[in-house]
This record gives C-alpha cells, sequence and structure tokens, in this order.
C-alpha cells in the first residue's frame, strides 16, 4: 500500500499567484494512497525542504509529489531532499504547477483545477514507481582537446598541469590558430607571436600532451567518462621523427611561388611542400597532395608501355632529394587512430565573413580593398611586405587609408545581424599601427557605434583618437569603386548630417566573427547542435557557458561565439575546470532512469535496435533464446524503444508504460 | 533646413500615420548612414535621407517641412543597401503625402510634378508631354532654361500637340482611387 | 519563336521614338515577336506612386490584364518595366486594388503574366543562341560603356534581374554585337530621371559624373536602356563642358540602336544620327590596324 506524500510550493507568488494552492493541497488529500498534503512558500529553500523531510519522517510516507517549477529547475534537488529523508531518489514525481500551470493560463479557477488535475495525474504515476539505483560507469581520464588555438592550448595546458594526459588534434599543419596570425594585440600591443610562442612549445614538450597536427577527428562514439574517438592523421608525407626542421626542402619546391599560403589568407606564396609560418610546433613540413607533382604523376610502376619505350618517370621528387635526414616519404598513407577519452574539449575557432558578398564595396575585386586580417600580416614583420604598409595595386606608400567597421556584422541583409566583438577593438589597434609605422598617413574610420567593453579597451579606442589621431566619423559606407588610380568611399557622417565623398588609396575592412564552414557537419560528429550561425550551442548561455548539452563534452573560445583573447583564455580555463571536476571521480553515477528489456516478454523483433538513436541496443542470445538488450551506460533514456516495442518488453525505468497509463487514468477518474 | 526648435515628445499618431503609409518598421533603422552615404541627391538637399529616418522615428512635424522628401528621385539606392531592408525613399513618399495634405509643400516643382503627371494621364490615359512641360516651367519659374531641350523635342514631333485620348478612357478613369490601403487617408 | 506582349509606354511613343523603332528591328531579327498590347495606359511610373501607391498599382495593373492574353510583357522602359513588376507583387493577393480593377472592369488573375524590359529579353535570346549567325556588321573596336541606370536592376527583389551593384547583361549584348564593353564605375548610377524638370542643376551635375566616368572608362559611346537616361545623359553637353566640368562629350545611344546597327537593321528604323556610324566605322578601322 503506498503512502503518498503531496507538497504543493507557492513559489512565492509564481504559483500562488495563479492556482489556489491551499484549495489543491486540501483536495489532494482525498487521492488514492495519499495520506499527507502540505502547502508551503519555497520548497527548494533550505526551511522548505526541512519540511519536506520532517513529514517524510513522521509520516512514514514511501514516495512523494511535489507541485512546484519545472523539473528542469528542480528534480535534482528534490532527489536529494527526499534522499536526506531516507527515501529512495527515484520515489519521486514534480507536477509542473508554474510553467505548465500558472506561467500559462489566464484564469484563477482554470488554473486551480488544471494544477490538481497534474497532482492527480502525478500521484497516479508515482503510486507505480519503484525504487532505482544508478549504475557506475568508469571515467578513462585523458582529455582530447579539438583545435590547437589559443583556446585549445590553454585548456590543454591546464588540464595537463592538474596530471591528466591531454590529446590535442589540431586541423592545419602547425598550431597556433588565430593568435599566431596576429601582429599586436589589444589594448597592451604585446607582440601575438611573443606572448602565443612559449605556448605552442610548452604544448609540444609537455609530458602529458600528445600533440596531432594536420589531423581531424572523424568519428566520436561512446558516453561521458568513455568516448571512443577515431582520429584521422592525414598524411604529411614527411617523417616527423626525422625531420630536423632545417627547411631545405621548401626552397626546391617548383611550385613555391604558385600556390597560396592560408596562414597569409593567401597573400603570399607556398609551394606543395610547406610549412605555414617560421614558428610552426611542430616545425615538420606537409606536402599538399593534391597539388604535389611527385605525387599526382602515374608510378611507373603502373604503366605500360611498348616494347622500347621507356617508361615514363615520376614528375620532380626534389624535396626528397633535398632532405639529407631522408625524412621525405611519398608512400605514407592516412593514419586513422583510436583513442579513448573521458572528456571532449571543443575549441574551433572561428571564419571571417567573406566581403566580395558586398558588391558596393567592390565584391573582391578591388586589389586595394583588404580585409582586417590581411592588414594584419601586412604590419606582421614576418608576412608578405616584411611589416611594410603599401597599397597591394602599386606597392606604393598609402597617404590615406580608410577603415571600415561592421562589414558582415550587424547587417540583416547578409544573414548576420550580430556584433563580431572584436572588430572595434582591432581597427582601433590598427590605427595606432598604421600612425606609427606610416606617420604622414592619414587614418579614417567609419563606424556605427564603438564597442569597446573590457578593460582598458574605451581608453585604448579614446588613445587611438587623441594621440594617434585617427579620425573617427559616424556613418555606413554606401560603396567604393576605383577612380583615376584612387578609391572614392561614398560614405556619410550621420552626425554632422552631411554626406561625404571621399579618395583614398587603401581601404580595410573590418570583417566579421562567422562560424567554421564545416561547423555544422562538425557538430553532427560530436553529437551536438550549433545555432543559426553554425556556432557552437552551449547548455545555457549565463550559467552555463562552457558546456554543451552532451554530457563530458565543453567548448571553449570563439567557437561557441565571437570572443576575444582575454575571454577566450578565460573560458579555457573554466573547461580545465570542469573537466576536473569530471576526472576528479574515479566513477560516474549514470542515470537510472534508462531502458530495459524483459527477455521473457521480447519477441527479438528487433525493432527497438533499429530506432534507438544512440546504437544502445543489441541482439543477444542465450540458451537458444534470442532476445534484445540495452546497454546502459550508452542509453540515454529517450523512450523511443519501449514506444516500438510491441510486446511491451521495453521499458524506461521510472517512466514505464503501467506508470503512464496509470497517471491517465487518474486525471480522468476524479 | 536646419532641424530648429525642441522637442517636447514623440508625436505617436503622425509616427504611425508614416509607418502605415510607406509600409515601413521604422525601428528597424538604426540609423547607420548607408542611406545618406549612396543617395545621389543627398549631397543637395537640406536634411539628408537618414535624417528623414530619425525625424519619422521621432515623429517631429519638421519633417514635413523639409525639401527632401520631395526631391527624392526613387533611384532604389538607399532600400537595396540598407541592412536592414529598410526603405526609406517609401518614407519620404509617405511624409511628403501627409505634409500637402496638411498644407506644406516644400518643393513646389516637385509636387506639380507628380500631381500634374497623374491628372495628365487621367485625362488622357497617356501622359501629355507638352502640357506637363508647361506645368513644370510655371512652377520652377524657368521659362527659358528648357527652350534648348524644349525646341528641338518639338520640332522632331516628340511633344504633340494634341493628346493621345485611348479608347477606353472612362474605364480607366475608374481606378483613380485615392487612400485604397488600410490606415491611409 | 518568343511571342511578347508589347508594352512601348509613353514615351516610347513620343520622346523616344527611336527607342520603340529600334527595338521592333531588333527583335525582328532576332525572331522575337511583338504584339502591341490594345489600347494600353500609362503604368503611372514612379510619379503615380509619390501621389497615391494602391492607386498607382490599380494603374498600372490595367495593362498586365490587358496583355494577359497575349503573353508575357516587354516594357523596354526601365521605368516601366519597374512599375509593371511592382504592380504584379502587389497584386498576389486579394486586396482593394484588385477590387477597384474588378469594378472598372479588369480582373486580374495572378501568375497570369509576367515583365521583362527590352535588355532582359535580348539577353535571353543571346542565352538561348539566338544571335547566333545575325551580326552581319559586328561593331569591333567600339569601346562601349553600358548605362543600365536605376530601374533595370534596383530594387532585386522587384526587378529580378542581374547584379544590382555590377550587372554585366547589357556588357554581354555588346560584346556579342562585336563590340568591347569597357570597365567603369557608374553603371548603375542615377541619372536624376524626370527630376530634370524639378532641379535642372542637381540632375546636370549627376549626368556630367556619369558621363566622366564612362570618359575615364576610355569609352567611345555610351549606350543605355531607359527613356529619362538617355534624354539626360545624350543632352547639353557644351553646357556640362562649361558650366558642370564634363571632360568630354560622348555621344549617347539606346543599346537598341546599336545592336540593330550591328543586326543590320534598317537605318531607318535606328534613327542613329550619321556621327555615330561615322564613330562605329573609326573603331572598326583602327581595330583593324591593330590586329
Amino acid at each position: 500500500m503506498a503512502r503518498t506524500g503531496v507538497f504543493i510550493c507557492h513559489c512565492g507568488a509564481n504559483i500562488a499567484g495563479k492556482v489556489d494552492v491551499a484549495k489543491v493541497a486540501e483536495e489532494a488529500v482525498n487521492l488514492p494512497g495519499v495520506v499527507y498534503t502540505g502547502h508551503q512558500k519555497y520548497s527548494c529553500s533550505e526551511a522548505g525542504q526541512k519540511v519536506i523531510v520532517d513529514a517524510i519522517k513522521e509520516n512514514k510516507l514511501d514516495r512523494v509529489v511535489i507541485g512546484s517549477c519545472s523539473p528542469k529547475m528542480h528534480e535534482n534537488t528534490f532527489r536529494k531532499t527526499v534522499q536526506q529523508a531516507g527515501l529512495n531518489a527515484y520515489m519521486l514525481e514534480i507536477a509542473n504547477l508554474r510553467e505548465q500551470v500558472s506561467w500559462v493560463t489566464g484564469d484563477k479557477e482554470e488554473a486551480t483545477a488544471k494544477a490538481f488535475d497534474l497532482i492527480k495525474a502525478a500521484v497516479g504515476k508515482v503510486t507505480f514507481a519503484k525504487p532505482l539505483t544508478p549504475g557506475q560507469v568508469p571515467v578513462t581520464k585523458r582529455a582530447l582537446v579539438i583545435g590547437g588555438g589559443i583556446a585549445g592550448i590553454q585548456a590543454s595546458l591546464d588540464i595537463a598541469g592538474m596530471g591528466y594526459e591531454v590529446v590535442m588534434v589540431e586541423r592545419e599543419p602547425s598550431i597556433g590558430g588565430r593568435m599566431a596570425q596576429l601582429d599586436k594585440t589589444f589594448p597592451t600591443l604585446d607582440c601575438s607571436a611573443c606572448i602565443l610562442s612559449p605556448r605552442m612549445v610548452d604544448i609540444a614538450q609537455h609530458p602529458k600532451i600528445k600533440l596531432y597536427t594536420y589531423s581531424e577527428v572523424e568519428t566520436v562514439n561512446g558516453y561521458v567518462g568513455n568516448f571512443n574517438v577515431t582520429i584521422r592523421k592525414k598524411a604529411r608525407f614527411v617523417d616527423e621523427k626525422l625531420c630536423t626542421g632545417c627547411l631545405e626542402c621548401i626552397g626546391k619546391c617548383p611550385l613555391k611561388k604558385k600556390l597560396k599560403n592560408k596562414f597569409e589568407n593567401f597573400r603570399a606564396p607556398r609551394g606543395a611542400i610547406y610549412v605555414p609560418f617560421a614558428q610552426a610546433v611542430p616545425k615538420v613540413p606537409v606536402i599538399e597532395k593534391e597539388t604535389c607533382q611527385y605525387l599526382n604523376s602515374p608510378d611507373p610502376d603502373t604503366i605500360e608501355v611498348k616494347e622500347g619505350e621507356k617508361k615514363p618517370k615520376r614528375k620532380c621528387g626534389a624535396c626528397a632529394k633535398a632532405c639529407a635526414q631522408g625524412a621525405i616519404n611519398y608512400d605514407m598513407q592516412d593514419e586513422l587512430i583510436n583513442e579513448t577519452f573521458g572528456a571532449i574539449v571543443i575549441a574551433t575557432g572561428f571564419n571571417l565573413f567573406d566581403h566580395s558578398k558586398y558588391g558596393e564595396y567592390g565584391g573582391g575585386q578591388l586589389p586595394d580593398v583588404i580585409t582586417g586580417l590581411d592588414f594584419e600580416r601586412m604590419v606582421n614583420s614576418s608576412g608578405p611586405t616584411e611589416g611594410k604598409i603599401v597599397r597591394p595595386s602599386n606597392g606604393e606608400k598609402p597617404k590615406r587609408i580608410v577603415f571600415i567597421q561592421c562589414v558582415g556584422s550587424r547587417d540583416e541583409a547578409k544573414g548576420v545581424p550580430y556584433c563580431s566583438r572584436i572588430c572595434c577593438m582591432y581597427t582601433a589597434k590598427h590605427t595606432i599601427l598604421v600612425r606609427e609605422k606610416v606617420p604622414d598617413a592619414e587614418v579614417y574610420v567609419f563606424y556605427m557605434d564603438i564597442r569597446a567593453a573590457g578593460k582598458g579597451y574605451e581608453e585604448f579606442v579614446l588613445r587611438a583618437q587623441r594621440e594617434y589621431g585617427a579620425n573617427y566619423i559616424r556613418g555606413r559606407v554606401s560603396r567604393i569603386y576605383e577612380e583615376d588610380g584612387h578609391m572614392t568611399i561614398k560614405a556619410a557622417d550621420t552626425l554632422a548630417g552631411m554626406p561625404i565623398e571621399m579618395a583614398a588609396d587603401m581601404v580595410v575592412l573590418a570583417t566579421g566573427s562567422i562560424a567554421r564552414e564545416d561547423s555544422v557537419e562538425f557538430a553532427n560528429t560530436i553529437g551536438i547542435t550549433t545555432d543559426t550561425y553554425g556556432f557552437i550551442s552551449e547548455t545555457h548561455p549565463k550559467l552555463k557557458p562552457v558546456e554543451v548539452p552532451r554530457e563530458g563534452v565543453f567548448a571553449c573560445g570563439a567557437a561557441l561565439s565571437p570572443r576575444d583573447i582575454p575571454d577566450t583564455v578565460a573560458t579555457a580555463g573554466a573547461v580545465a575546470a570542469k573537466v576536473g571536476v569530471l576526472f576528479s571521480n574515479d566513477i560516474l553515477m549514470s542515470d537510472p532512469m534508462v531502458a530495459e528489456i524483459d527477455p521473457m516478454k521480447c519477441v527479438a523483433c528487433g525493432a527497438c535496435v533499429a530506432v534507438c538513436p544512440y546504437s544502445a541496443i543489441t541482439m543477444e542470445e542465450f540458451r537458444g533464446k534470442k532476445f534484445a538488450k540495452v546497454n546502459e551506460a550508452m542509453c540515454q533514456g529517450c523512450g523511443t524503444c519501449s514506444a516500438a516495442c510491441r510486446p511491451g518488453a521495453a521499458q524506461l525505468k521510472g517512466v514505464t508504460d503501467e506508470q503512464i497509463l496509470k497517471s491517465i487514468e487518474a486525471v480522468l477518474q476524479w | 533646413m536646419a532641424v530648429s526648435g525642441q522637442l517636447k515628445s514623440i508625436d505617436m499618431d503622425l509616427k504611425k500615420e508614416i509607418e502605415e503609409r510607406s509600409g515601413q518598421k521604422l525601428s528597424m533603422c538604426y540609423l547607420c548612414g548607408k542611406c545618406t552615404a549612396g543617395c545621389p541627391v543627398a549631397p543637395y538637399q537640406d536634411i539628408p535621407p537618414h535624417v528623414v529616418m530619425r525625424l519619422a522615428q521621432l515623429g517631429s512635424r519638421a519633417l514635413l517641412q523639409s525639401k527632401m522628401i520631395w526631391n527624392c528621385v526613387s533611384c532604389g539606392t538607399c532600400y537595396t543597401r540598407c541592412p536592414n531592408g529598410v526603405d526609406p525613399a517609401k518614407v519620404c513618399e509617405a511624409a511628403a503625402h501627409i505634409s500637402k495634405r496638411t498644407g506644406q509643400i516644400a518643393s513646389k516643382p516637385a509636387s506639380v510634378l507628380r500631381e500634374g503627371f497623374v491628372e495628365s494621364i487621367k485625362q488622357n490615359g497617356r501622359i501629355h508631354e507638352l502640357n506637363l512641360g508647361v506645368k513644370m516651367v510655371m512652377s520652377t519659374g524657368d521659362y527659358l532654361g528648357n527652350l534648348d531641350i524644349g525646341i528641338p523635342m518639338f520640332l522632331k514631333g516628340k511633344m504633340p500637340v494634341s493628346a493621345h485620348k485611348i479608347k477606353d478612357l472612362d474605364k480607366f478613369q475608374k481606378l483613380f482611387k485615392y487612400n485604397l490601403k488600410k490606415g491611409d487617408k | 519563336m518568343t511571342k511578347y506582349a508589347y508594352y512601348p509606354g509613353c514615351s516610347l511613343e513620343t520622346g523616344a521614338k527611336e527607342y520603340d523603332t529600334s527595338v521592333r528591328g531588333v527583335f525582328g531579327k532576332l525572331d522575337l515577336g511583338l504584339t502591341e498590347i490594345p489600347d494600353w495606359s500609362c503604368c503611372g511610373s514612379s510619379q503615380a506612386h509619390k501621389v497615391d501607391r494602391g492607386m498607382a498599382t490599380a494603374i498600372a495593373g490595367r495593362n498586365l490584364v490587358l496583355a494577359s492574353d497575349i503573353g508575357d510583357i516587354v516594357a523596354p522602359c526601365a521605368s516601366c518595366s519597374l512599375t509593371l513588376k511592382e504592380a504584379i507583387i502587389e497584386l498576389e493577393h486579394e486586396g482593394p486594388e484588385r477590387a477597384v480593377l474588378k469594378d472598372a472592369g479588369y480582373e486580374y488573375l495572378p501568375g497570369s503574366v509576367n515583365v521583362v524590359s527590352a535588355v532582359e529579353a535580348v539577353y535571353r535570346a543571346l542565352r538561348d543562341g539566338q544571335f547566333e549567325g545575325k551580326i552581319k556588321n559586328p561593331l569591333e573596336g567600339l569601346k562601349i560603356a553600358s548605362y543600365y541606370g536605376c530601374l533595370l536592376v534596383r530594387p532585386p527583389e522587384v526587378a529580378k534581374f542581374d547584379d544590382p551593384e555590377n550587372p554585366t547583361s547589357m556588357d554581354k549584348i555588346m560584346e556579342a554585337a562585336g563590340a568591347t564593353p569597357v570597365n567603369w564605375s557608374h553603371k548603375a548610377e542615377c541619372c536624376g530621371n524626370a527630376y530634370i524638370m524639378v532641379d535642372k542643376n542637381m540632375t546636370l551635375s549627376l549626368v556630367t559624373k556619369i558621363i566622366n566616368a564612362a570618359d575615364r572608362g576610355g569609352a567611345d559611346i555610351i549606350v543605355t536602356a531607359c527613356p529619362l537616361c538617355q534624354a539626360n545623359v545624350e543632352a547639353r553637353h557644351s553646357l556640362l563642358q562649361q558650366k558642370f566640368g564634363l571632360k568630354r562629350s560622348i555621344p549617347v545611344v539606346y543599346f537598341t540602336q546599336l545592336l540593330g546597327a550591328a543586326l543590320g537593321v534598317d537605318k531607318g528604323k535606328l534613327a542613329m544620327d550619321e556621327s555615330v556610324y561615322k564613330l562605329i566605322e573609326k573603331a572598326r578601322q583602327a581595330e583593324k590596324v591593330v590586329g
């Protein structure tokens, strides 16, 4: 015989404002199995919980219904409460009287009636509840960090610093990410490479960190504490163990002036064999399979020739000839590596908006219209112009440079309504760098609003304007076109209320931050979601900014949304802390509300195996009887198998068919 | 036209009428100035398009006195490039219409052009250029300045003295109904 | 053979007669049928819209109804083509405009008719291969600035044709006629249209900028596809040179006039000044020397 207690929460005025909680509590006493009812102002508070615990003990209750806010808010809280009173945590049912009643019903009488219905249903369901015991899952204390930019680097160093093994996977031939492409960083004007390189070297040398570059994550299976990941290590065609980083091979490639280097934003050449930049970690070249002449010429052994004819030799091979270490290996293949991890960290960074979408700004065809990243490479002393600021069209010193903010940001018409956050600051930085390197050049910045909310940021922008003489004009630019060897800018000063037609010899567009082009596919591989713009979605924007809805997976940095280096580093540290919390357990309690299949009822039709989204069900055989079996650790408790199972063999613990049907009956009967 | 005076409050009725008549959601405009930057006539006007937008957002009666709202040539540049899909040209048209109704016409020739055009086609079914041309010359007072164009056109037969009247003129004239759309007055 | 309902519009009847005759000539050579819409009326242009937008839609809509028995409309005047296209969008759903039209005896059925400008129709013919073997007198060596103006390409959701920032359809047509289209900055900048009658000086400033841009592009000749653009840009060059800073006087013709010359359309229909023919010949000779 059940001994059920019903507790109705006022939730301040949130529930009590609409629902007559006293009345509901009074009437609930008459429900089958209910021996105690009560109502209180804030059940989740310490005092409120004590009332529940005391009532359970005094009245020897063996199961509890709480009418309160959404279970998403406090189910875990109340599970602990009932446990304190000596009950199994799963002998509890929550009736959502807030989000499902008081917040959505206008009339008080209707609200009270609905509240009572939900209590009836909850009582009906909990009457058939059974105690459940969470399972135990071991934790593999190794972390996978995807992305070798500053976010991934910081997260890896922090996790490894706690003594756990880290594997870092980076898609490009070298780690370093966007920060490696920068010249100076705002607001301190630190040299980016100077503050980044030591960390890059730390990664390479850290005893607990294994680094795979030129590699990508191919598949992720498993669950928190036990992820099985397949990593594809793309063939570099250079043996990392033999290569000394002398770079003799680079100079010998016949294509060395022909291909475009992505690191330099495609504004400087590279060969088929290349390192992206001088401080690359690892400083081991890669050969690009698609463009290498040797690799794209047929193997003579595979060619048939007529009698007396010579077999054509393979093309080139110059790099192998140049290598004193014999490190070039044209026969290398991609390697598929399987590893197990307890946690996965996403630190995959961002891309920049393609300004060729702005036909009014030249559609990407005007040589003297460049992007913020182009400018960053230009002003960097190891970049395509060795740090000289020159007009791309003729190599001359510019007399007037115009910077334009919000190109591909705050623009609904182009599908990017959000603010990219970093551009106001990096443009102010660029104006300072121009005025330092080309003191007699005039600098104009066309902006809509200046976002400078960080520490020292507002002062930095004012410095650019007041000390360095950058001319800030409020107004979006309508058009840029070429005229007599210079650019004509059609702009406006909205504060003075005037249209502007201005000549400039160079234009720098502050292009907005966008998600990586394959972010949706990547999210699918990991089993998480992205927002409308392709940025990784966090579990809760305020309180869980580095978690994602898949347990055991975390995300940091600009992969989540546009942000600067301080915020990136902060979130990377936060992720490391979360991983630390996870790894501080040797075993994890798995959610007991998972599916179980009664082998006696199972007819082995296989429907559950087919519908399970998590591949958690397999067919087993025992003494000639086939039946389906659930892997409790992989089961996420979605209930699809139970819905698909016709004999009713598959049931979701805590939400059985019986419980559901009885709760419906309860509502209909009274 | 310097926008002078002191704003006491936003005239919600005027703002609403402009919004309805123009079909534009005024709050979508964040006054970035891209319309002003690309407007071919802005350099010659008393206020530029983005100020038109701002005055519309403020429901300011000062807007009704401006010449800009009459001199918009409907080139479409502002709407095509606006990051929020707003059409300042339609706001100008709406403001001009309201301005006429309240008896303020800051640019008489622009008003004569449109009213004269509509009258001309209503009378004949097609434009009678000579008639409209005369009206325009009289409204600008520039009697001699257009003879260099007018006379050769006339001689080439490009400005017939009498208008071509269409057959179904009476049916056509039934189409001249004002304020069809909800909220228009 | 594509058959179009022909909507000349008020200006092609009078001020832009040569556009009308050259369009007819060109369409004839390209095997594009033109049946003039009987008793068509003025579309209202941008002026009717400025007086009352609902009324403007009804006025334009009459022509859509009259054309629906004949075929898709080709309206050579850019302003007419845009006004009619806008009317199709406004009349898409039941509303007071459709009611007014119905009361006057014109029942509009959505989807019954489409509208293209002359440039669009000719461009389609080019894409369908209908220029094959028809260019009798290629305009070799002739450098052409294709002037689109506003209403052929803006706003893109209404015009639904070509790129509003860098249109190329007219350039491709002229290239197919053997000419060399030049790259220039004011392809789609506004000429001021009817405001030449409202604020003459403002309009002449705009026009001067356009011709100077064509000059910078190295054009021998400018081609247009709109009667107002043509009228504004071709006139008063000496005044522009004296008072408005015009660098060089460049001849301006309708694109169908030049294309017609290339297709071998009868000179009478093209109504081009002899000086243009001399220019064409001069360019051809210069090209021979270079070539």
